[in-house]
């Protein structure tokens, strides 16, 4: 049975912000919409993320630690597509979904936007709200003819482009990924490129202590 | 204006409401049969109002009616367990207005489905996982002892002999006492995930000052009736205080 997931290499991400412009491009995200942040790490802890100029950091580029000890990491983080997703039970009206294939997404024909899967998710920022009409920086449509919708006073997030990878593509941010740092396929497929990504080598999860089982792994030393 | 002012709105009222109905079941109150049916009637009216929050909770209050088809989700859980107690409070309204008085069962019955209101209510934030200061058993605590104790002491209101009455006095001071121990305890833990605490601090020595006026009115210190709307005043606003700054830990 398919179970898609990504492996993100932490030791080819170089930082350069390529997967999230290429994520906010290709699904057309509006201004305040990210379904996509790559965090520069602030400590060694494997559950802080770190800072953002999108969240407010003023700079993307600051080590951490003690110099001459000092370590310039990033974090790229979006919908984890947990195993075991809190926010699909405390979705009010089942616009929380989960595939087969294990993909979790918003309908927004569905949302009414109470946000319980915002404050029910224990990765920060993965989900934005529209909490008014959608505004962009181009007056022009961008990316996908088949991206995503974006309607007021609805909850959005990354969905694994499932438009793409249902023609046989791979995730927009993949695609862009300079450093190939990104592994996208079935996990329960030996052969894929995520599979052989992650054999023999030292991974973890975020926030696993949560309970979520997430399907992003993240690639170490 | 806090990002949740709505729900802040809806737990704030129709846990006043929770509180008051169950703290009379053991306190009974509406003694003048020509008066009984007022107390529910205000209960009910504390919910409806603070109903008005959850679907101004929501991006598009039009499709709270979709929520009601997904009983697993806490919206919909407090919308069932608000309209079970308002079906009890109608008919104790109904009741109490036609016969004088309602049946103690009813009391009881009303009095389950507040605490499993209250209940419902601080579960919704219990696992709210992306929110480290409210997904903690403090949770629990500061809304089911800060209804109770706000609840209670709004029973003198409409039952006037229970401002003289120790034993009454003593619970609803016992009761501020161990909410401002829940306030106390959840203020450690927003200290502990870096949330801002003030508004709790607050809240907590506002409760306080109920309690002390409630002790006050049992040792003779203080006239009863001033002492109980003071108390009442203040148990509202310390655990309002208290609740907003709850709130306050998640911002959109």
């Amino acid at each position: 049975m398919t179970r898609y997931g990504m492996a993100i290499d932490l030791e080819r991400c170089v930082g350069c912000q390529a997967c999230a412009t290429a994520c906010k491009i290709a699904n057309n995200l509006p201004k305040d919409i990210t379904y996509n942040t790559v965090y520069t790490r602030s400590s060694a802890d494997q559950d802080d993320f770190g800072t953002a100029v999108v969240h407010g950091a003023t700079a993307n580029d600051n080590a951490f630690g003690e110099f001459p000890n000092c370590v310039l990491e990033f974090l790229p983080v979006q919908c984890q597509h947990c195993g075991n997703p809190p926010c699909l039970g405390v979705c009010p009206t089942g616009a929380t979904k989960k595939r087969d294939d294990g993909i979790v997404y918003v309908d927004n024909s569905l949302c009414i936007g109470c946000r319980a899967c915002v404050m029910a998710c224990p990765y920060d920022h993965v989900r934005s709200m529209n909490g008014g009409a959608p505004e962009y920086y181009l007056d022009v449509v961008v990316g996908e003819a088949d991206a995503p919708t974006h309607e007021a006073g609805t909850v959005e997030k990354c969905t694994f482009c499932h438009n793409l990878i249902d023609r046989g593509e791979v995730p927009a941010c993949m695609q862009l990924c300079m450093g190939r740092a990104r592994f996208w396929g079935d996990l329960d497929d030996p052969e894929s490129e995520v599979s052989k990504a992650i054999e023999g080598r030292n991974y973890y999860k975020l926030r696993e202590s949560a309970g979520t089982s997430p399907n992003v792994f993240y690639l170490t030393k | 204006m806090i990002s949740e002012f709505p729900l802040f709105l809806f737990t704030t009222l129709a846990g006043l409401a929770a509180g008051a109905y169950a703290v009379s079941a053991v306190f009974p109150v509406g003694k003048d049969p020509k008066k009984a049916w007022l107390f529910p009637l205000v209960c009910g009216i504390l919910l409806a109002v603070g109903l008005v929050g959850l679907p101004l909770h929501l991006g598009r209050p039009e499709r709270m009616l979709i929520a009601l088809t997904q009983p697993g989700a806490m919206i919909a859980q407090e919308a069932y367990w608000s309209m079970a107690f308002g079906v009890i409070l109608i008919v104790d309204v109904v009741v109490s207005k036609v016969k004088g008085s309602a049946p103690r069962t009813l009391h009881i019955v009303g009095a389950i489905a507040a605490l499993g209101l209250t209940f419902v209510m601080a579960n919704a934030y219990f696992v709210s996982a992306g929110i480290p200061a409210w997904a903690s058993w403090q949770t629990f605590l500061l809304f089911i002892l800060g209804n109770l104790a706000m609840g209670a002491a709004l029973l003198t209101l409409f039952e006037p002999s229970l401002a003289k009455n120790g034993t009454y006095l003593i619970t609803a001071a016992a009761l501020g006492v161990l909410a401002i121990v829940a306030i106390a305890l959840e203020a450690v833990h927003f200290a502990g995930v870096g949330a801002n605490m003030i508004l709790l601090a607050i809240g907590a020595v506002v409760v306080a000052a109920a309690a002390m006026l409630q002790s006050m009115a049992k040792s003779g210190k203080m006239a009863p009736k001033t002492a109980a709307l003071v108390a009442l005043a203040c148990a509202f606003i310390g655990v309002a205080l208290a609740r907003y700054g709850f709130y306050a830990a998640y911002a959109l």
